[in-house]
């Protein structure tokens, strides 16, 4: 898993009211009125369709009633997230009287909408999780999840809006906002540990652009993780990493479609100045159908190759070659290889952005 | 399913069953969350109750309960967006006093969410 190095993030605080290290955002007695906010901007519509955060949120009992402070938030303007007229969504943190509240949030053009996990304690470090499910209700519903424990096995409340109006990309995210109206209420407290979950983006410089013919290939390190033997009699419910039902194995000279659903957690850092050639560790988990007849979309004329048979005798860290072939024109915007994994957009004639996203 | 056990209920009834279902069903998810944590249970176990049996019921539960709620936002308030503080603390207060109402308990069946 990949934290957010928020001392990467653009910091806009008056009034030295926050303190930024890499993994953690601490506010001391803020005052709502302040304009001040801790942001990262990830390229238009990045947050598109289905994620799941990960962060830790912890309010401070020298806080006040008065519900201003606003976390893991997704926007589209980079000067504060929780004003009235501007879409977002993400989690406000305040207090009640003797308890904490965590409340999962919409704005909707000028129209709020939020709902509570319920009072719990102030001083205390809850681990949340905040999902959006696009395939839940007619555009979505984004749901809260507040844990006491960092295995999430005891969950003390949870918190669901169904999502009004529309689909909704976003570009920025919030580690941490502050409503930036009014004035008093100070709020004291902290967020931490902020895991967008294998949600990274790094621009890569090609030396000329793409034409009919031109290979991209892209060498990773994977672990596949396989249950039990697999043999031709197999049912969908014998290994629960695949889902259907396996009728022909895998040979070298299989070819299938590029559009894998396969979540793929990037575990080492990867940074603007990489080549294109970089070659990245990934953890990788077979959570769809590899069998022959799961001939699945084809995106711009885009196949996979696997060029090495995957058997039970392949060890753990089984290296894996996939071999995009370019095989009918790109131009300028296109997505050539989306699916629920990974893509690669071309920004200009010689700038490629790849992509890749955990399917939750 | 979830919608015959609310069907026949008036709206505020909804919003009150569907928040103890949610907390039958966070209970339920912390009964094995424990199992889990003293091994009664394996990684696999907990993994295939988290993801397939208590997230697809929850994402459920929470959406109808939204739904549910805006409408009592709207009989108390006159609408369901753009609440007050105080508003939103109200409805926070009902939230607490459903999670712990039993009197719907025999008609919730959480194996048939």
């Amino acid at each position: 898993m990949a934290i957010e190095d928020f001392s990467t993030y653009t910091e806009t605080d008056p009034n030295s009211k926050i303190a930024v290290t890499s993994s953690k955002i601490d506010v001391s007695a803020i005052d709502r009125g302040d304009n001040a906010y801790v942001y990262d901007d990830k390229g238009s519509n990045f947050f598109d369709g289905d994620f799941e955060f990960l962060f830790e949120g912890y309010i401070d009992s020298a806080t006040t009633n008065g519900y201003h402070a606003m976390a893991c938030a997704l926007a589209n303007v980079n000067n504060k997230v929780s004003t009235d007229t501007n879409d977002d969504q993400g989690i406000r943190m305040y207090r009640e009287g003797s308890a904490s509240r965590f409340l999962v949030q919409e704005q909707d053009g000028s129209n709020g909408y939020q709902t509570s996990t319920g009072d719990l304690s102030l001083d205390t470090l809850y681990y949340l999780t905040l999902e959006r499910d696009e395939a839940v209700g007619t555009y979505g519903t984004l749901y809260l999840y507040t844990y006491s424990d960092s295995d999430r096995t005891t969950l003390e409340g949870s918190a669901s809006v169904a999502l009004h109006s529309s689909k909704k990309d976003f570009r920025y995210i919030y580690g941490w906002t502050n409503r930036g109206d009014g004035s008093g209420s100070p709020w004291t407290g902290y967020v931490q540990d902020l895991d967008l979950q294998g949600s990274v983006a790094y621009t890569s410089t090609v030396a000329d652009g793409l034409s009919l013919g031109d290979v991209l290939a892209h060498t990773f390190d994977a672990t596949i993780t396989q249950a039990d033997s697999v043999s031709l009699s197999d049912s969908s419910s014998f290994v629960s990493t695949f889902a259907k039902a396996i009728t022909e194995a895998f040979t070298l000279s299989d070819s299938i479609d590029a559009t894998i659903l396969i979540p793929i957690s990037v575990t080492e850092a990867i940074t603007l100045s990489d080549s294109k050639a970089l070659v990245s560790t990934f953890t990788k988990t077979i959570s769809d159908a590899l069998s022959l007849s799961d001939v699945v979309t084809t995106i711009k004329g885009l196949t996979a190759t696997i060029s090495e048979s995957i058997s039970l005798s392949d060890s753990t860290s089984l290296l894996v070659t996939i071999t995009l072939v370019v095989s009918e024109s790109i131009t300028l915007a296109d997505s050539i290889l989306k699916g629920g994994w990974s893509w690669l957009s071309k920004a200009t004639d010689t700038t490629w952005t790849y992509i890749t996203k955990n399917t939750p | 399913m979830i919608e015959n056990q609310i069907k026949n209920k008036i709206d505020s009834d909804k919003l009150e069953l569907l928040t103890r279902a949610e907390e039958k069903l966070r209970l339920e998810h912390n009964i094995k969350g424990k199992d889990f944590r003293e091994g009664k249970m394996t990684q696999e176990e907990w993994d295939n109750y988290r993801n397939n049996i208590f997230k697809p019921r929850s994402k459920k539960l929470g959406y109808l309960r939204s739904g549910a709620q805006e409408k009592e936002a709207i009989k108390r308030f006159g609408k369901d967006g753009n609440l007050t503080e105080s508003q939103q603390n109200e409805l926070v207060d009902l939230k607490e006093k459903s999670r712990k109402n039993s009197r719907f308990d025999s008609e919730i069946n959480l194996n048939e969410i």
